[in-house]
């Protein structure tokens, strides 16, 4: 289960394992862009699942206290095989045009961007991102 | 749209950009990525570090007397 928001509306330092079902209930609601974003993640989830995507990481003010997140930053690990007959990210990104995609270079990379990318805000306060669990 | 930063993010976003370019410039010097994963990588390098870019210029446009060394 995920933990609660920190006094700044950030979650906890480090990566927090979530499935699909508790993030739409913690974060797809109360404001437009919310239910846009938890649905465009829904689809990408799935995509990501048929092109042999290993490892899904999420950033962003989606998983914060604000309630009108801009976008939702998507860090992806793609997996020896990937895309597996689908298009790349890369190509199918426009579908999705509240995610911003980033494709690691490998797990080092993948931890690098999770940690120290977007493992502070924009003060540098220590913050949280979101594991999704494929 | 984007945010105008403060002095204090401003120079959180500064350290990120090099930071991001530093691991951008290792990544480039490694023969073990395949091809297609590194051409996707750097894309999405390249698309955080225009992010900051466009953030630090609106800040720096909006102190005049401030002068960047990134």
């Amino acid at each position: 289960m995920l933990p609660p928001f920190d006094v700044y509306g950030n979650l906890p330092a480090g990566i927090h394992a979530c499935a699909i079902d508790e993030r739409a209930e913690r974060f797809g609601h109360g404001s437009p862009e919310r239910i846009v974003e938890i649905a465009e993640l829904i689809e990408f989830i799935n995509w990501a699942k048929l092109a042999g995507v290993e490892r899904v990481i999420i950033n962003g003010s989606f998983v914060t206290a604000r309630p009108d997140p801009n976008d939702v930053d998507v860090i992806m690990l793609p997996g020896n095989d990937y895309p597996r007959g689908s298009s790349p990210a890369t190509d199918e990104e426009y579908i999705w045009p509240f995610l911003q995609i980033i494709v690691a270079a490998d797990e080092a990379d993948l931890l690098a961007w999770s940690h120290e990318d977007f493992g502070t805000d924009r003060r540098g306060r220590n913050k949280g991102v979101v594991e999704m669990l494929l | 749209m984007t945010e105008l930063l403060n002095s204090d993010e401003y120079e959180q976003t500064r350290i990120k950009l090099a930071r991001l370019e530093q691991r951008l410039a290792e990544l480039e010097h490694r023969t073990d990525l395949p091809a297609d994963r590194m051409a996707e990588t750097r894309q999405s390098y390249h698309r955080v570090m225009q992010q900051y870019l466009r953030e630090l210029k609106l800040y720096e446009a909006s102190h005049p007397l401030h002068t960047s060394s990134t």
